[in-house]
């Protein structure tokens, strides 16, 4: 595993779910990976506007609203392994049960900062292992075809 | 959007039949959240199912209309923007009655009582791991032979002239209209047996020989109708002949509407208890006759009046959903049980695996509990199996301590109907507590309840404490040995909290150091109201009894504690049977007043431990582990303790020393520490024979 991401599970970001959807990567699903956390980036981001959404707006009384969000938002988070974020999430909710708005506004900040360094930091080691399999590729032409599975 | 895929990946063709099952086994997977969905997709392919997706609820409901046979299984997150997992669920079973699993990001304890209630076979939690996954397919199987059971059941029991044309419909000849009173009466148990059966038996059921009728698809327009005729005639006066005539389909036979209205009544008295249990709480006196059926809540009842106690906390709602909900759940898997009955006290005839009867408890007490606890440690619980085991410990525990005095009895009490307790109960229901988060915790439920409230009321009582605490011991054990397979169960309490509780009440030494004790309660009780202890000192006290509270072995797993860390060597981690009152109490001691001569030993004993003399020197050996000294090392709060071993030895000394005094007679095989589970049975016979139970 690179730097990064043993990085990234030092630091609480991921966790081992990560791993598993990695093993889960394989040649009958050779970018299992980057699909889902494609599709959660996507997702996410949908619900973070949501969310905030919701909370600027002056009349926000509704948190039963919000609590859906944060549900699907804390389910595919967990289901990633972006553990940090999962906790802030477990945060949120509780301020929303306690109809604390500021409380919710924190986490919220919280969850788009949290989100962002996952995002980035993401898209790095997706970058490079890209970039390690063109090279593999490349500095093993014979092999080419057996490389381009990963 | 709507997302459908079909994907097989295996020989098996359509039908799957080709391929060994599991394998091939047809899942309908239905999650609004993509990326989930994605996953969860390719996990059960993983696991060699044929998978269908879809992100909507009512997609998956056509989709299960249309064929029913299309699917074996469906597994549904719980909150859909099109229509609430529950109510899918619902649909599910009353129309096609294939097993559902829920999936949920939040493992609340209520919105698992809720899925149980609703049908559920089963709740998992997000992330969903492929462990899980690998073994859903034994609730298809488990319908199946339920339903198999069930024709052939009913097939015995109809009279003659259904015999013949039931055929496919065996199970819903109980139904006929002719015994309709009589026989939804008389099967109230099986009724849920043979509500799986219900229509599904066409199919399946060649033996029986007769014709093969179709299978009747209730659709939505089918069963309005249904409900129409049903409520025009009312409940009481429906019967499926009538019911029939005013439907005025054609294509429907009475053993259709019987089964069908067989499902419907279910499904209202579902309904109808999850209402009441939501009114539990105020009605607590009440009897909900659904739950007079499975015993439970009358052996509360009359164990109240047995044991006099008047201070019973308020047992959550949630206990006695509980128990009933055992009780529904054990139903269908055959299990008699008739909850904790005052009866149960007579003597019993009949030891039951399967948490049977009345019995139990005199059965547990003369021939010791061998059975049912080997039942416990059979096979991999699911959850069905685990909440038989949970009730089968409950009534072992309970038994062992109806056997002696009424404060024993009130800690039984506690243990039995307290199995999520959410408030603070009086004294004894601390340790019940603790056993039920055992329970808990096996059966994945991740209880965000609070185990505080754990006041150990012998302590108040001040009287015949020693008999609670080697009844808790045992209790312990009990616990203990069924929690010897950890499962990561993070339970978002903090440690301390339920650690506090459980440091008092084992102890043999109890009375001995009953200031200490007391004070140690006072605290206690206040941490354990307060649920969370925030309070470091508190903390480290507790720590302190309990060893790195990674290795705590049931302890830590069941407090969650973050602890993925298995549980390590047992009494190492375990958690130091408070033993004894002294030590426990310094250890809860927020005043740092730990007494004199309490030997604070950082290793956490399981409280059984303590009171066996004779497991001391085994005890020694165990805690001489190699996980003792690093748990030591993580309870760095020096000030509770002098050291790795030492105090240890103290402490087994002390233990003995006490227990000699005060006339404990424990029989050292108790000791449960770092007893492996195949030993459980004969330390529980031990237990149960030796009835070393001081007088005091």
């Amino acid at each position: 595993m690179n730097r990064l991401l043993a990085l990234l599970f030092h630091q609480g970001v991921l966790d081992e779910q990560f791993l598993q959807l990695q093993q889960l990567q394989d040649e009958s699903s050779p970018n299992f990976v980057t699909d889902v956390v494609t599709i959660y980036f996507h997702e996410s981001e949908k619900l973070l506007r949501n969310l905030r959404a919701l909370l600027t707006d002056r009349d926000f009384s509704d948190y039963k609203k919000m609590e859906i969000h944060l549900n699907q938002f804390m389910g595919s988070s967990s289901s990633i392994g972006a553990r940090r974020i999962r906790n802030v999430c477990v945060a949120f909710r509780a301020a929303s049960e306690q109809n604390n708005l500021s409380g919710c506004f924190r986490a919220l900040d919280v969850l788009e900062h949290e989100y962002c360094y996952l995002k980035n930091k993401l898209h790095e080691y997706f970058q490079m292992e890209q970039q390690r399999a063109i090279a593999a590729g490349a500095r093993y032409p014979m092999q080419q075809h057996n490389r381009t599975e990963e | 959007m709507t997302v459908e895929n079909r994907k097989g990946g295996f020989v098996g063709g359509d039908e799957g039949s080709r391929d060994p099952f599991p394998a091939g086994m047809r899942v309908l997977a239905v999650d609004d959240d993509p990326a989930c969905l994605k996953i969860l997709e390719t996990l059960l392919m993983r696991c060699k199912y044929h998978v269908t997706t879809t992100n909507q609820a009512i997609t998956a409901l056509n989709m299960l209309r249309e064929n029913r046979n299309k699917f074996d299984l469906v597994i549904s997150d719980v909150n859909m923007p099109d229509m609430d997992g529950f109510k899918l669920l619902e649909l599910v079973g009353l129309e096609m009655d294939i097993p559902v699993i829920m999936l949920s990001a939040y493992s609340d304890p209520e919105l698992v009582l809720k899925g149980v209630t609703h049908g559920a076979v089963d709740y998992l939690c997000k992330p969903v791991r492929i462990e899980e996954l690998k073994n859903i397919w034994q609730h298809v199987v488990r319908r199946k032979k339920l339903e198999q059971m069930d024709q052939h059941k009913s097939l015995r029991n109809v009279g003659d002239h259904t015999v013949t044309k039931e055929g496919g419909h065996a199970t819903s000849v109980g139904t006929d209209s002719d015994l309709n009173g009589k026989v939804s009466r008389k099967r109230n148990d099986p009724n849920e047996e043979e509500e799986d059966g219900g229509e599904e038996n066409g199919h399946e059921n060649d033996d029986s020989g007769s014709q093969k009728k179709p299978r009747v698809v209730w659709s939505p327009d089918l069963h309005r109708k249904f409900v129409a005729a049903v409520n025009q005639l009312g409940l009481a006066r429906a019967v499926p002949k009538k019911i029939l005539d005013l439907m005025n389909v054609e294509v429907l036979t009475r053993e259709n509407v019987a089964s069908h209205l067989q499902k419907y009544r279910l499904y209202l008295k579902r309904i109808s208890n999850v209402a009441s249990q939501a009114n539990l709480v105020a009605a607590l006196g009440s009897k909900d006759p659904s739950y007079m059926r499975y015993g439970s809540f009358d052996g509360y009842e009359d164990f109240r009046a047995f044991t006099g106690l008047g201070k019973l906390s308020t047992t959550s709602p949630s206990s006695y959903s509980y128990n009933g909900m055992l009780g529904r759940l054990n139903t269908p898997t055959g299990l008699g049980f008739r909850g904790i009955s005052s009866s149960g006290l007579s003597q019993p005839n009949q030891l039951q695996n399967s948490g049977g009867s009345t019995d139990y408890m005199g059965q547990l007490q003369s021939q010791g509990a061998i059975n049912p606890v080997s039942n416990l440690f059979g096979g991999v619980p699911t959850k069905l199996e685990v909440n038989q085991m949970h009730l089968q410990n409950k009534l072992i525990s309970y038994q062992e301590l109806k056997a002696e005095d009424p404060v024993t009895s009130r800690l039984a009490n506690k243990l039995t109907n307290q199995p999520m307790t959410t408030t603070s109960s009086s004294g004894n229901s601390s340790l019940v507590t603790v056993m039920s988060s055992h329970f808990l915790q096996k059966n994945r439920i991740k209880p965000s309840v609070q185990m505080g409230g754990l006041h150990f009321e012998p302590v108040d009582a001040g009287s015949s404490d020693i008999m609670d605490q080697s009844q808790c011991s045992d209790i312990w054990n009990v616990c203990t040995a069924q929690n010897s397979k950890p499962s990561p169960i993070n339970i978002p309490m903090p440690l301390s909290s339920p650690l506090n509780n459980f440091q008092l009440p084992l102890n043999g030494n109890f009375p001995l150091s009953t200031s200490s004790v007391r004070d140690s309660h006072i605290d206690f009780s206040s941490n354990a109201v307060s649920g969370c202890n925030d309070d470091s000192r508190h903390d480290i006290a507790c720590q302190g009894g309990l060893v790195g509270t990674s290795n705590y072995t049931v302890q830590t797993v069941d407090y969650g504690q973050s602890s993925r860390s298995a549980q390590s060597v047992t009494p190492a981690g375990g958690f130091v049977g408070q033993d004894i009152d002294h030590q426990g109490t310094a250890f809860c001691n927020r005043s740092s007043d730990i007494p004199s001569g309490v030997q604070l030993s950082p290793a956490v004993i399981p409280a059984d431990v303590l009171n066996l003399k004779g497991g001391i020197s085994s005890f020694d050996s165990n805690l001489r582990s190699d996980n003792y000294l690093p748990e030591q090392s993580k309870i760095q709060e020096d000030e509770f303790f002098q050291g790795p071993f030492e105090p240890l030895d103290e402490l087994m000394n002390a233990v003995i020393k006490r227990e000699y005094n005060d006339g404990v007679l424990l029989d050292g095989d108790w000791w449960l520490a770092g007893i492996a589970v195949s030993v459980l049975p004969k330390v529980l016979r031990t237990v149960l024979n030796s009835h070393a139970l001081p007088t005091g």
